[in-house]
C-alpha cells in the first residue's frame, strides 16, 4: 500500500500557487488585441496547433509534471473553462484577476491575516465591484458595438464584422447556426422564418428535382405527432386539402410510410393538390418541442397517434397555414406562418424565461436559443470556410465564443473595454477600506487585495503590447470619464464606443465572480493530499 | 398539289414604319457605350443608324427591366422569365428562377458585379430574388421583408465592407446592409414607394431619395436611417415614377404626368424643367446626355441637362402583332398596348384610330369585314368604319381574344371558350356551338380559299397547359378534334394549304401525313415561328424572329434573303398571287411595314 503525500500549510498554498501562476502566466499572454500565439505540439500530430484563446490553451494542459503544482494548475484550468462555457469569453481576464487576487491575498495571509476573513473581504469587495460595473453598463448602441465585442473576443476582423452584422439584423433573440463551408472564406445566410431538421419523404414530391427541393406558396399545414402508414389515416386530410385555394399542403409527421406514403405521392403526381410531406428528424422531447413550435407558428393543431389515429377527424380550423414552405432532404423551412401573434409572443417570452433559468446548462441553453430564434423568425447560418481544416476549426471555435459574447452584450449591455471598467471599481473599494464600513482589519485587507488586483488586467494588456510606464497611463484612464480607455494598438487614450474597445458586462461580471471564487478557494487551502502512483514492477 | 417551283426570288422593300414611340421602362449602356432599352416590345439596342430589337436567341417577347454591366445583360419582365447574356447580347440563356415567380419588376447589379456576380431582382408578388453566380441561378432572399411587392431596387455606387442596397416596396423602403442577404425596414411604411435613387456620393453625403405614388419625394441624409419629406415637387399629386441623381449631384424626378423636375439642393427646392408628352417611366444619364422614356411616346434626349428635349425619331418599339389586309382598304396594324394604326398609302404614313369614346384601341386581334375593320379588345369588339367607330352589340360570354374571316362571315372566339359568328355586316352576332373547353386563342378560316369550308380553332386551358386544335369541314356545324398538344409555348400559328392544316408550335411545324403527325423543325436554332403564311398551290412561308423561310413541300425549308428580318417579322399577309408572283405585306416587331415580292419560276 502506497501512502499519499500530505503537504500542509503554508507549504501547501505556496506549491498550489506555483501551478496556479504557471498556467495563469501562460493564459495571460493571450489577453488583449496584441495577444501572442501559443504553439502546441501533440506527439501524435505532425504539425503544431496554433492556440490563441485561453480556454483551448488550458484544455491542452493536463499536467505540469509535478503533482503538487498540478493541483493549482487544474484549479486554474477549471476556472478558465468555466468562464468560457458560460459566456464564451473572459477566460484570460478571469485567470489574470484570479492570479492577482490570490497573490495579493496570500501575501496578507502569510503576514498573519486570517484566511477566512480575507476571503470574506474578497467577496464583499466583489459585490461592490459588481455593483459598480452594473451602474456603468450601457445598452448596445448599434452593430458597430457588436462588432467591437466580437473583435475583442475573436481577434478576427472579418469574423467580427460578420457577427456584428448578423446580430445587428437578428437582435437579441437571434439564433446562429455555425456550418463548415467549402469555400475559403466566410459567408452568412439568413433563414426567413423557422427551420427544422426534417426530410422530404419521397423524391417524387420535389418540384425542383435538380435542386432536390420542393417549395410551396400559401399552403395549408397539417401536423401529426406519430407515424402515418394507412390510407385511412391520410385520405380525409388530402380530400380536405384539395378543396383549399391554392391546393397546397405541408404535412409534417414523425414518419410516413407504406400505403399512406403511396397515396400522398400518387395524389401529388396525379391531382391538382401539391404536397410537401416531411418527417421530422428529432424524436422524444426535442421532437415534441419541434411540433409545438410548428403548431404555434402556423396555427395548426397537432394530431397525434395517441388520440386521433390519423387525420380521420380533420376539419376546418385544424390546419395551419404558411406563406411559403421549402423542404429538402435535410431541412424544412417555414416562412410567414399564420399562427396567432399574441400566442407567438407569449411563447417567445416563455422561452426567454427558460433561457434565463437554465443558467449554465449549455446544451439546453443552445436548444432554447435555437427555438427562440425560429419562433422570432430570426435565424442565420454562419458558414465558416478557410484554407485548411485547422484554420476552419479554429474559426469555428472563435465564432462560437463571439456569438456567446455578443448575446451576453445584447442581453446585459456593454462596458468600456481594455480593463478600464475594472479600474472604475477601485474607488468604490477604496471607500470600503476607509474604516467607516464596519469591516474587520482582515476583511479590509481582503477588499484592499481585490482593489489592487483589479488593476492587473489593465497592466497586463499594456505589458502584452510592450508599453512601459503603465502606472502613468493607468492614472490617466482613472482620471478620465467613464468612457475613457487606452487603445494599445494606437497607443493613445480614446473614447470606448468610437474606438470600438468594449466588453460585454456579463463577461466581465462572470470573469470577476469566478476569479474571486477561484482565488478564495485556493487561499483557503490548508492541506494538499497527493495520491502517488504505485510503482510498477516488471520482476516475475 | 403544289406546283413545281424551281426557283424563288424575293424582293423586299421597306415601306415605312409607325411613328417613333414605344414604352421604355429601363435604359442602360454597356462597356462599349452602346445603349440598351428595355421596352414592352422587347429588348432594343442602338446601332450606328437606328434602334434594333434583339432577336437572335432572345427567348422573350417583352423585356421592360434590364440591367447592364460591362458585357453582361440581364433582362426580365412580366412573364416570369429572366434571361442573361454574357457577351453583349450575342447569345442568351434563360436563368433558373423559382417556379412560383410571376413577374420581374426591377433589377440591380452589384457595383463589383464582374468580381462577385451578385445580382438582385424585385418581383411583383414574391419579394426579392438574389443571384451570386452572375445571374445563372436565383433564390428568394426575403429575410426581414414584411411586404413582397417590389417596385424598385437601388444599390450604393460602390460597396465597401458594407454592401448597401435599398428596395422600394408597396409599403415602405427596406435596407440591406449586406448585398441583399437580409433586409430591414428603413421607413416610409405607409407609403407606396415607386422609385429610389442613391447619390453617387453616397458614402460622403449619405443621400437616398424615394418617390411615392402619392407624388411626394422623401430624402434621407443618413444612408436611409431616417427620412424627411421634401417640399412638394408639383401642386398636382402625380406619382413620382423615377428619380435620378445626375453626375453633377442634381436630383431629377419624373412624374406620371410627363413632368421632369430638378433639385440642385437635394430636394429642398424643385424647378420644373420640362413636360414631355407621356408619363416619365425612366430616366438615365449616359455620357452626359439625359434620356427619358415618356409613356408610349418613346425616347427623348436632352443634351443640356434637361433644358431642352427632343424625341429620338429612330426609336420605334411599338408592340404590334396583328396586320389586317384588305385589297380595297387601308393597311391596318395593331397591338395590345399600341393601338390600331391605319395607312392609306401602303404603309408610308400612319394615323391612329380611336374608339367611339375617343380612347385608344388596344386590340388583341384584327379582321376586316367588308369595308369595316373589327378590333377585338377583350370586353369589347369595335367596328371601325370609314366614317365612324362603333361598339359591336353582343353579349360576349367572356373577353373576345380572337377574330377571323371565313367564307361564312366573321368569327370571334372568347376567353370562356364560346364561339361567335356574324354572317354578314348587317346581321347580328350569333353564338354558335363551340367544342372548346378553354379560351379560344386563334381562329383560322378559309377566306383565302373561298370555295372551301374548312375552319380551325385553337383553344388553351391555362390550368392544363394544353392546346386543342378543332377542325370543322362544314363552317362550324360540326367539330372534330384534330390534335392535342401539351405546351405552354405562347406562339401558335396555323396555315391551310393543299387541303391540310399545318400547325406551328414554337420552333416545330406539325404536319399531318398518312403515318400520323410529323414534327418538322425548320431551323436549327430553336427560334419560334412567329408567322406562317400559305401561298396556295405554291408552298409555305415561315418567319422566325430573325429569319424567313420557304418550303414547297413543307419538309425541306430554305432561307429567303430579307433585310427586314433584323427587325423581327411578326406577321405576314398575302395580298395577291398569280402564276409568277406572290405579293406579301409584312409587319416587324417594332412597327415597320414592308412589301415582299416573291417571284416564282
Amino acid at each position: 500500500m502506497h501512502k499519499p503525500a500530505v503537504i500542509t500549510y503554508p507549504e501547501s498554498v505556496v506549491r498550489l500557487k506555483k501551478g496556479f501562476d504557471q498556467l495563469a502566466d501562460l493564459v495571460a499572454c493571450t489577453y488583449g488585441p496584441t495577444r501572442g500565439v501559443v504553439l502546441y505540439q501533440d506527439t501524435l500530430k505532425p504539425q503544431p496547433e496554433v492556440l490563441t484563446d485561453a480556454a483551448t490553451m488550458v484544455r491542452r494542459v493536463t499536467s505540469l509534471g509535478e503533482s503538487s503544482m498540478d493541483v493549482g494548475a487544474m484549479m486554474m484550468r477549471n476556472l478558465v473553462w468555466r468562464v468560457r462555457e458560460r459566456v464564451g469569453d473572459g477566460g484570460a481576464t478571469s485567470a489574470i484577476l484570479a492570479q492577482a487576487i490570490f497573490d495579493q491575498a496570500l501575501r496578507v495571509c502569510l503576514a498573519g491575516a486570517h484566511a477566512v476573513e480575507v476571503q470574506q473581504g474578497l467577496r464583499i469587495g466583489a459585490e461592490h465591484a459588481l455593483r459598480t460595473l452594473q451602474s456603468l453598463k450601457q445598452p448596445v448602441k448599434d452593430e458597430s458595438d457588436l462588432e467591437a465585442i466580437a473583435r475583442s473576443v475573436t481577434g478576427d476582423d472579418e469574423l467580427a464584422f460578420m457577427l456584428g452584422e448578423i446580430f445587428g439584423i437578428l437582435g437579441a433573440s437571434g439564433h446562429v447556426l455555425i456550418e463548415e463551408y467549402a469555400a475559403p472564406y466566410l459567408e452568412r445566410e439568413y433563414v426567413d422564418g423557422g427551420r427544422w431538421r426534417a426530410a422530404l419523404v419521397s423524391p417524387h414530391l420535389m418540384n425542383s428535382p435538380e435542386a432536390h427541393t420542393t417549395g410551396l406558396d400559401h399552403c395549408q399545414v397539417a401536423l401529426y405527432e406519430g407515424n402515418l402508414t394507412e390510407i385511412e389515416e391520410v385520405a380525409p386530410l388530402l380530400e380536405f386539402a384539395i378543396r383549399c385555394d391554392p391546393p397546397h399542403l405541408l404535412l409534417v409527421a414523425q414518419k410516413i410510410s407504406e400505403d399512406a406514403l403511396n397515396l400522398i405521392v400518387t395524389t401529388h403526381l396525379k391531382s391538382k393538390l401539391k404536397i410537401a410531406a416531411v418527417s421530422l428528424e428529432r424524436v422524444g422531447e426535442l421532437g415534441a418541442g419541434d411540433f409545438e413550435d410548428l403548431a404555434a407558428l402556423t396555427g395548426a393543431r397537432i394530431f397525434s397517434a395517441k388520440f386521433d389515429r390519423g387525420f380521420r377527424s380533420v376539419r376546418a380550423g385544424n390546419l395551419g397555414s404558411a406563406r411559403r414552405v421549402e423542404a429538402d432532404l435535410q431541412y424544412l423551412q417555414v416562412s410567414g406562418g399564420a399562427g396567432d401573434l399574441i400566442e407567438i409572443q407569449e411563447r417567445i417570452r416563455q422561452l426567454q424565461q427558460r433561457v434565463v433559468s437554465l443558467g449554465g446548462n449549455q446544451s439546453d441553453l443552445e436548444e432554447m436559443q435555437m427555438r427562440l430564434g425560429r419562433m422570432a423568425g430570426s435565424m442565420a447560418v454562419l458558414k465558416i470556410g478557410a484554407h485548411t481544416a485547422a484554420e476552419r476549426s479554429a474559426l469555428k471555435t472563435k465564432a462560437g465564443q463571439g456569438i456567446k459574447a455578443i448575446q451576453a452584450a445584447l442581453q446585459d449591455g456593454v462596458l468600456a473595454g481594455g480593463g478600464s471598467a475594472f479600474l472604475r471599481c477601485i474607488p468604490e473599494l477604496k471607500k470600503l477600506t476607509s474604516g467607516s464600513s464596519g469591516l474587520t482589519a482582515d476583511q479590509t485587507a481582503g477588499v484592499r487585495a481585490l482593489a489592487i488586483s483589479l488593476e492587473a488586467p489593465f497592466r497586463r494588456l499594456l505589458a502584452n503590447a510592450h508599453i512601459p510606464s503603465s502606472g502613468l497611463i493607468l492614472a490617466q484612464v482613472q482620471q478620465g470619464n467613464p468612457d475613457t480607455v487606452f487603445d494599445v494598438i494606437h497607443k493613445k487614450l480614446s473614447a470606448a464606443h468610437p474606438a470600438g474597445i468594449l466588453d460585454a458586462y456579463r463577461v466581465l461580471a462572470i470573469a470577476l465572480e469566478t476569479a474571486v471564487s477561484g482565488a478564495a478557494m485556493a487561499l483557503g487551502t490548508e492541506v494538499l493530499i497527493l495520491k502517488r502512483k504505485p510503482r510498477v514492477s516488471y520482476e516475475p | 398539289m403544289n406546283r413545281e417551283v424551281a426557283e424563288v426570288r424575293v424582293v423586299c422593300t421597306r415601306t415605312g414604319s409607325l411613328p417613333a414611340g414605344g414604352v421604355v421602362l429601363s435604359l442602360a449602356s454597356d462597356e462599349a457605350g452602346r445603349l440598351w432599352a428595355g421596352t414592352g416590345a422587347g429588348l432594343f439596342h442602338q446601332d450606328e443608324f437606328a434602334w434594333r430589337p434583339v432577336l437572335r436567341g432572345f427567348p422573350r417577347r417583352d423585356a421592360p427591366v434590364i440591367a447592364v454591366r460591362h458585357r453582361m445583360i440581364l433582362a426580365g419582365g412580366y412573364d416570369a422569365v429572366l434571361v442573361r447574356s454574357a457577351d453583349r447580347g450575342r447569345t442568351w440563356q434563360r436563368c433558373a428562377i423559382p417556379p412560383q415567380i410571376t413577374a420581374i419588376t426591377s433589377l440591380a447589379l452589384s457595383p463589383s458585379f464582374v468580381q462577385d456576380g451578385v445580382a438582385l431582382a424585385g418581383t411583383e408578388t414574391h419579394g426579392i430574388l438574389r443571384s451570386v453566380d452572375g445571374g445563372r441561378s436565383w433564390k428568394l432572399a426575403n429575410f426581414g421583408l414584411r411586404n413582397f411587392q417590389v417596385n424598385a431596387l437601388a444599390v450604393a455606387p460602390h460597396w465597401q465592407r458594407k454592401e448597401p442596397v435599398f428596395a422600394a416596396l408597396e409599403q415602405g423602403v427596406y435596407y440591406s446592409p449586406n448585398a441583399g442577404r437580409a433586409w430591414q425596414p428603413a421607413g416610409l411604411v405607409d407609403e407606396a414607394v415607386l422609385c429610389l435613387a442613391v447619390s453617387p456620393n453616397y458614402w460622403q453625403d449619405g443621400l437616398v431619395a424615394a418617390g411615392t405614388a402619392e407624388g411626394s419625394v422623401h430624402i434621407s441624409r443618413n444612408q436611409g436611417r431616417s427620412w424627411a419629406v421634401c417640399k412638394p415637387v408639383s401642386d398636382e399629386e402625380h406619382p413620382i415614377n423615377c428619380l435620378l441623381f445626375l453626375s453633377n449631384h442634381t436630383l431629377m424626378a419624373g412624374t406620371g404626368a410627363g413632368e421632369i423636375f430638378t433639385s440642385v439642393d437635394a430636394g429642398v427646392s424643385w424647378a420644373l424643367l420640362a413636360v414631355l408628352p407621356g408619363a416619365i417611366l425612366t430616366l438615365a444619364e449616359i455620357d452626359g446626355i439625359i434620356l427619358a422614356g415618356a409613356g408610349a411616346r418613346g425616347l427623348f434626349r436632352s443634351p443640356d441637362l434637361g433644358s431642352t428635349w427632343e424625341q429620338d425619331d429612330t426609336f420605334v418599339a411599338r408592340q404590334v402583332h396583328s396586320l389586317a389586309v384588305n385589297s380595297e382598304q387601308p393597311l391596318a396594324v395593331g397591338g395590345m398596348r399600341e393601338g390600331v394604326w391605319l395607312s392609306e398609302d401602303g404603309g408610308i404614313s400612319w394615323q391612329e384610330a380611336h374608339s367611339p369614346d375617343g380612347e385608344a384601341i388596344n386590340p388583341l386581334a384584327l379582321s376586316w369585314e367588308g369595308q369595316d375593320l373589327l378590333a377585338a379588345c377583350g370586353p369589347e369588339v369595335i367596328r371601325l368604319g370609314a366614317k365612324r367607330a362603333n361598339f359591336e352589340d353582343a353579349s360576349w360570354g367572356g373577353e373576345v381574344i380572337s377574330l377571323a374571316q371565313s367564307s361564312s362571315g366573321v368569327w370571334a372566339g372568347a376567353a370562356d371558350g364560346s364561339l361567335w359568328r356574324k354572317p354578314s355586316p348587317d346581321k347580328a352576332w350569333i353564338r354558335t356551338h363551340s367544342p372548346c373547353r378553354g379560351a379560344v386563342i386563334a381562329i383560322y378560316g378559309s377566306a383565302a380559299t373561298a370555295l372551301e369550308s374548312t375552319m380551325l380553332v385553337v383553344s388553351r386551358a391555362e390550368s392544363e397547359a394544353r392546346l386543342e386544335f378543332w377542325r370543322s369541314e362544314d363552317l362550324g356545324d360540326h367539330w372534330e378534334l384534330l390534335r392535342v398538344e401539351s405546351t405552354t409555348h405562347p406562339a401558335v400559328r396555323c396555315a391551310y394549304l393543299d387541303r391540310r392544316w399545318y400547325l406551328a408550335l414554337g420552333s416545330i411545324i406539325l404536319v399531318q401525313s398518312q403515318d400520323g403527325w410529323q414534327r418538322i423543325r425548320i431551323s436549327g436554332d430553336d427560334a419560334p415561328v412567329l408567322s406562317l403564311l400559305a401561298l396556295p398551290g405554291v408552298g409555305l412561308i415561315a418567319a422566325t424572329a430573325d429569319r424567313l423561310f420557304f418550303s414547297s413541300d413543307v419538309i425541306t425549308w430554305s432561307g429567303l434573303p430579307c433585310e427586314m428580318t433584323q427587325d423581327g417579322i411578326v406577321d405576314l399577309k398575302l395580298v395577291s398571287l398569280d402564276d409568277h408572283r406572290a405579293q406579301v405585306v409584312g409587319l416587324t416587331s417594332n412597327g415597320c411595314v414592308f412589301q415582299l415580292a416573291i417571284v416564282l419560276s
